[in-house]
């Protein structure tokens, strides 16, 4: 049995914080939730998770959880949790320049309004933690391939799978990448136009394989 | 720390806004926008790992710190005056739109059946995948005008070699030229038939 994925949640207001908890586990993912920055650091000492929500505004947080910013915790994820995507949800991330704070902390993290409310945000984790790549989708933690119905629950996989859909590549240990060609080794048997490429310097995604992929 | 190897446009600018503008206008599957300002350029340089497929700035302040990216290969494009110091031979725009849609342009780039993949790489004719190749990815991107090639020495005419026996070893009617000072990406039919 292979744990579930992840998600990080960062979220300084607790009826929030527990309303995006059981968004996640209502789509099968581990929520690992903090309600300060500082907790949020000790998580990361000991998980690694595959998406991480953050809100910038850590107003409601006590003072003991603020000495360490919200910024640390987004320049923790790019220096020690490589395939993690943070996905910013916020009031703060409107403007340009708010993005181009982020983007110094963390040049990969994407962004999601907090105007735009707690629906929209759903959307957001299910384009990539639910969305379809090829054949192939992630449903319940599980990689899935749609024409028939074959799972299989591959950590490796459903990691290659989200960063697609963020347009990211994912960086694998040793280890990893011949869990990598297991993966790869399943595509081929239930025969998905989905294959694993290595990009060099252990970094994979998935893509399309050329020859079923839509003519341009 | 996590090194780049998706292909990247790097945007050097003091303001975020034209890496904003870019960021969402460009194809993201294809290219990462990437954004330094003028006095971190170096370190933005060396933190892609490899060079960038476009450089695009703005500014007349002096680019340093663009040193190691002297004599490789990528295409440069500049919003207004050009500052001294820039590797290359950056061509000037009028404003970001125009360099959005240059770059539009070289990401859509097929010849010979050969185009960009996804990420990095490019995709070859029957379908198969060649994977990171910056210098080529440029000069494909770079169709026809090629791309100046600014070392002094021989590296230009030995990297020239060096593609096109790759372009050769995959079957493919490409070749890369090396000609007054640029090198480009041409179709061998092509030089066929201007030498019949």
């Amino acid at each position: 049995m292979i744990a579930p994925p992840e998600v990080l949640v960062l979220e300084d207001d607790l009826r929030d914080l527990h309303a995006l908890e059981q968004l996640i586990r209502d789509a099968r993912l581990e929520p690992v939730p903090a309600s300060g920055p500082r907790q949020a650091l000790a998580r990361l000492a000991s998980r690694d998770p595959l998406l991480a929500i953050v809100d910038l505004d850590m107003s409601l947080a006590p003072a003991a959880e603020r000495r360490v910013s919200v910024h640390d915790v987004l320049r923790r994820l790019h220096s020690h949790h490589p395939n993690c995507i943070p996905l910013v949800y916020s009031g703060g991330v409107d403007t340009i320049d708010e993005q181009a704070r982020v983007y110094e902390s963390h040049p990969h993290a994407l962004f999601q309004s907090k105007r735009h409310g707690l629906d929209r945000l759903l959307d957001r984790i299910e384009g990539l933690l639910g969305g379809h790549v090829g054949d192939l989708a992630i449903r319940r933690g599980k990689v899935v391939h749609l024409p028939s119905g074959e799972t299989m629950n591959h950590r490796v996989g459903v990691a290659l799978l989200t960063a697609q859909r963020a347009n990211r590549t994912v960086l694998l240990r040793d280890s990893d990448a011949r869990a990598a060609r297991r993966f790869q080794d399943w595509l081929d048997a239930i025969g998905s136009c989905v294959m694993v490429r290595a990009l060099g310097g252990r970094h994979y995604q998935v893509a399309l394989r050329a020859d079923r992929e839509p003519a341009p | 720390m996590r090194r780049n190897v998706l292909r990247t446009l790097l945007v050097v600018s003091d303001r975020p806004h034209p890496w904003a503008f870019l960021r969402d206008r460009l194809p993201g599957d294809l290219v990462a926008v990437a954004w330094t300002r003028p006095g971190d350029v170096g370190a933005a340089a060396a933190d892609l790992g490899s060079p960038p497929w476009m450089l695009a700035g703005t500014g007349t302040a002096p680019a340093a710190g663009l040193e190691a990216l002297r004599g490789r290969l990528f295409a440069c494009r500049w919003v207004g005056p050009v500052p001294p110091g820039l590797p290359g031979q950056p061509v000037r725009r009028e404003d970001w739109r125009a360099v959005a849609a240059d770059a539009e342009h070289a990401l859509a780039v097929r010849l010979a059946g050969l185009r960009l993949a996804p990420g990095g790489g490019l995709v070859l004719p029957d379908g198969g995948f060649l994977p990171r190749m910056p210098e080529l990815e440029a000069l494909l991107s770079a169709h026809p005008d090629g791309l100046p090639a600014t070392a002094p020495d021989h590296r230009p005419r030995r990297l020239a070699q060096r593609l096109t026996r790759l372009l050769e070893r995959h079957r493919l009617p490409l070749a890369v030229r090396c000609h007054a000072g640029r090198l480009a990406l041409t179709t061998t039919e092509l030089d066929d038939d201007r030498s019949a």
